[in-house]
Parts: structure tokens; C-alpha cells; sequence
């Protein structure tokens, strides 16, 4: 409901993200969370939509360097933020500009494998995918860590990944794929 | 997508209080959001035009002022978990923040929401009462100081008139003395505190000098409890102290909570939270 005093609250309201590195302007309701803006008008549908109450993790993005759950954030506060989602990972992505997910790599697997960002290749090494549904939060809330804490103990992994559920592998093969990914970044 | 929200964008405090003032009852300051859209999920509330609060980074940060820390209301719950300020001065409050919710929630959550949400069992709001904490609160019609404690009134509601915003937390700080959070959840993350409790601790010589005891999810607001403060100080700093101090929390806790299905269960741990807590603060390893 518009209130008087302020009429522009209830209207569609300009934002600034930049994306994966690249800039995007989208006009937003008020009422539409980081997440709806990633998937519905920029179809980055990498990040899950789970429990939309900040329980699940599997909407995790990093926001200004920070793991957020995107289904708490309002778009309109993210105005001018860098967000980094799961299509910006690997490297192929970024080289042809392709962050929208938009498929056609069939055939290509091998190529985009190379291009895997070094904890994707390590999820896949350690079997730490399942059903694969939580695995795009898991893998932005370990990007996060490892930029902060490049060699994290597991103790540091485990509570990085708390707030992220995953109903199928146990957590174990993720833990060990987050350390083997820290491990193998280390010089020397 | 939140059906029916309304947002104004404040780019200033300035401009923040006076937009406060303009809504009135049908305002609603949104920080982190973390409590405030999943309340809206479950609950929408046309009627109100929430109030972003986020770009207001004159409220973010913690500083040294007049021997007490300064920390603004939109500081977020792991920077103050990483604060080695808040650890050096307020340990508590750091310990507590740590405590909150996921990586994503703390990153999100501020302290001023945390406080302005009043949760009985907030974890954040728990330290500061412990701590001694004062909030600063402003209005288009001027500025005022108060106690924590004294700023929440009963589950989910504060003192605070609808006009009103919380600025900063001045927190004194321990001093020479150690203070301390311990919370007790149904699992280690994400968990929502059963109980929890905070305290400072000063000992000189072979005996507790000073004493500040409060505990959240016990009775019906984050309180300190007096008589429980007043069971330490001067008593030497063992765990027969504080085992004394948790069995007057715990019968405080019926007095004023009355005999409740969770009783039988919450008594004992209560008696146990509170000892723990106290013992950290006393330095005793063992706790």
C-alpha cells in the first residue's frame, strides 16, 4: 500500500548489481528478494530456491565477499553490491561472457570441466555431489572461506558450512573436497 | 518474491529519523532483514512501509571512546564475532555473536536488530545486558541514552516508541575483570538458544569483586539477576560459587516464570549454564 508521504515505495525501484563480474541494471518491487532477481530476471537458476527463510543455505551467494542467504536480502538492498553466484566459478564463464546458464555445452564437457574452478573440481573428485541441489550454496559459502582463510582446519570448514544443509552425502566428502581444494591452492 | 512490501531508502540518519517520524506506527526499520523478511514470510504486513536501514554505514564499526566501546547499531554479528576489540574488551559479546545463527545469518544480522527484535532468547542482547551495555536512541525530537536492559519490555517488544532508532551500543567493557557466553541449543549450528547466559567476572585477590549475571530464554525478558550477582560477590571464585549463583537462577526462574511443563528439564540446566558461564569468566579451565 502506497502511503502518501512516500509515494515511490510501492513502485518499481532501479538497481545497479554487478554480476559475475559483469554490470547489470534491473528495475525491482520492493518485495523482490536477490534471490527472484538472480533467477527469474537474470536466470542465473545456479542458486537454489530452498527454504526462503534463511535455514537451508541453498540460495548462498557471495555478496561483497560475504556468503548471504540471497532469499533475506532485498534486491533494493543490494543496489550497487558485487555479487558473485555459482555460474561465475568456473572459468569458461567468465571467457565468453556465457553467465546466464544457458545450456548448449552439450558436447563440450571436456573443455568446461578444464575450466572448473579448483573447489568444483574438487567437489567432483571427492564425490561431495549427490542430488547436487545444496552443492551451489555449499561451493559459494567455501569460496567465501577460502578467500578469507586460504588454509582453513576442518574445525573452520565445519562451521563454515553449518549454515547449509545437505540431506545426502553426510558432509564428510565435502569437508574433505573444501581442505583438498585449500590444500592444492597453497604455493609449494 | 514478499507480497506487499513497501521500502523508503534513507541515505542518511538524518533522513532516516525524519522518515520515521513522517510513518509513525506504520513504519518498520529493516537492517539485515534476517528477522524482520522471515517474520514478513510468515506474516505479511501490508499496512507498514519497512525502512532500509542498510546504507546508513555511519552506523557500522566499532571504536575505543572514553574507555568503553562504541559499536554501531548496523554492525553485522561476525564482525563483531571478529572484532579483536570486541574480544579484548567485551569477550562476551563476541563469544555470542559467534553463537548466532549460520555464516550467512551473521553476516546479515546486525546487533541493533538483534536488540530492537527482542527475542527472549537473542544472544546478542544477552551480552550486552551482561556487559552493562547502554543504547543510544534517536528521533527527529532529540537523542536519549538508556540501559539495554531496561530497553525490552516483554518477548518482541521494546520501549522504544515507533518514531525511535537505535544508533550505536555503548559497552564499558570488563575491565580487569573476564567476561563470558555460554548458550545451550538443541545442535551446535543454526540452533535457537534453549537457554543462554552472560556474565563478567572480576576477581581481586581470592575473592569475586565484582559480579554482572544475565540470562536470556529464562524468564520473560533478558535480565540480570540481582540476587544471583550479589551470591558471588565477595565469595572466593570456585565452582562452589557458582554452582550456588546457578541454583539462585534457577529458583528465580520459577518464581517469576512459574512451574511450566518445561520445568523439570530446564531447572537443572539452567543451574548448569549459569555455573559454566561463570566458571569461564573465573578463568577456570575446567569449566
Amino acid at each position: 500500500m502506497p502511503d502518501a508521504e512516500h509515494p515511490e515505495a510501492a513502485g518499481p525501484i532501479p538497481i545497479r548489481l554487478r554480476v559475475n563480474g559483469r554490470e547489470r541494471s534491473v528495475e525491482v518491487l520492493p518485495g523482490e528478494t536477490l534471490l527472484d532477481v538472480l533467477r527469474r530476471r537474470l536466470h542465473l537458476t545456479g542458486t537454489k530456491r530452498g527454504c526462503e527463510i534463511g535455514e537451508c543455505g541453498a540460495c548462498t551467494v557471495v555478496l561483497d565477499g560475504r556468503a548471504v542467504n540471497a532469499c533475506l536480502v532485498l534486491a533494493v538492498q543490494a543496489d550497487g553490491a558485487n555479487v558473485l553466484t555459482v555460474e561465475g566459478l568456473a572459468q569458461v564463464g567468465h571467457a565468453d561472457g556465457a553467465v546466464g546458464g544457458a545450456g548448449g555445452r552439450v558436447g563440450q564437457s571436456d573443455q568446461s570441466d578444464q575450466n572448473l574452478h579448483p573447489l568444483q573440481r574438487a567437489f567432483l573428485d571427492h564425490g561431495a555431489v549427490q542430488c547436487g541441489f545444496c552443492t551451489p550454496g555449499v561451493l559459494m559459502s567455501a569460496v567465501a572461506l577460502l578467500a578469507r582463510d586460504p588454509s582453513p582446519t576442518p574445525e573452520a570448514v565445519r562451521r563454515a558450512i553449518a549454515g547449509n544443509l545437505c540431506r545426502c552425502t553426510g558432509y564428510q566428502a565435502i569437508v574433505d573436497a573444501i581442505l583438498a581444494a585449500a590444500a592444492a591452492r597453497k604455493p609449494g | 518474491m514478499l507480497r506487499g512490501i513497501c521500502i523508503v531508502r534513507p541515505a542518511s540518519v538524518a533522513e532516516a529519523l525524519r522518515m520515521c517520524a513522517d510513518l509513525g506506527p506504520e513504519g518498520r526499520p529493516i537492517a539485515g532483514g534476517t528477522d524482520v523478511l522471515v517474520e514478513w514470510r510468515r506474516r505479511p504486513a501490508p499496512g507498514l512501509t519497512l525502512v532500509d536501514l542498510s546504507r546508513l554505514d555511519d552506523l557500522r564499526g566499532v571504536r575505543e571512546a572514553d574507555g568503553a566501546l562504541w559499536i554501531g547499531a548496523l554492525t553485522p554479528h561476525e564482525d563483531l564475532a571478529r572484532s579483536p576489540l570486541v574480544h579484548e574488551h567485551a569477550t562476551a559479546l563476541a563469544e555470542a555473536c559467534g553463537e548466532v545463527g549460520s555464516v550467512q545469518i551473521r553476516n546479515r544480522g546486525t546487533i541493533g536488530g538483534n536488540v530492537a527484535n527482542a527475542s527472549p532468547c537473542a544472544d546478542g542482547l544477552t551480552a550486552l545486558v551482561a556487559l552493562g551495555a547502554e543504547a543510544e536512541v534517536a528521533s527527529a525530537r532529540g537523542t536519549r541514552r538508556l540501559a539495554v536492559e531496561d530497553l525490552v519490555e516483554r518477548p518482541y517488544r521494546t520501549g522504544l516508541a515507533p518514531d525511535e532508532l537505535i544508533l550505536a551500543f555503548r559497552v564499558p567493557g570488563q575491565g580487569k575483570g573476564r567476561s563470558a557466553f555460554v548458550k545451550l541449543g538443541r545442535r551446535g549450528a543454526l540452533a535457537i538458544a534453549r537457554i543462554n547466559a552472560g556474565c563478567v567476572v572480576e576477581v581481586a585477590g581470592d575473592r569475586v569483586a565484582r559480579c554482572l549475571l544475565a540470562v536470556g530464554s529464562v524468564m520473560p525478558r533478558t535480565q540480570r539477576v540481582r540476587e544471583a550477582e550479589d551470591a558471588v560477590v565477595g565469595a572466593p571464585p570456585t565452582g562452589e560459587t557458582a554452582a550456588r549463583a546457578g541454583d539462585v537462577v534457577a529458583r528465580r526462574m520459577v518464581e517469576v516464570s512459574g512451574v511450566r511443563w518445561s520445568t523439570p528439564y530446564k531447572e537443572p540446566a539452567v543451574r548448569a549454564v549459569v555455573e559454566r558461564v561463570l566458571m569461564r569468566a573465573m578463568g577456570r579451565s575446567d569449566a
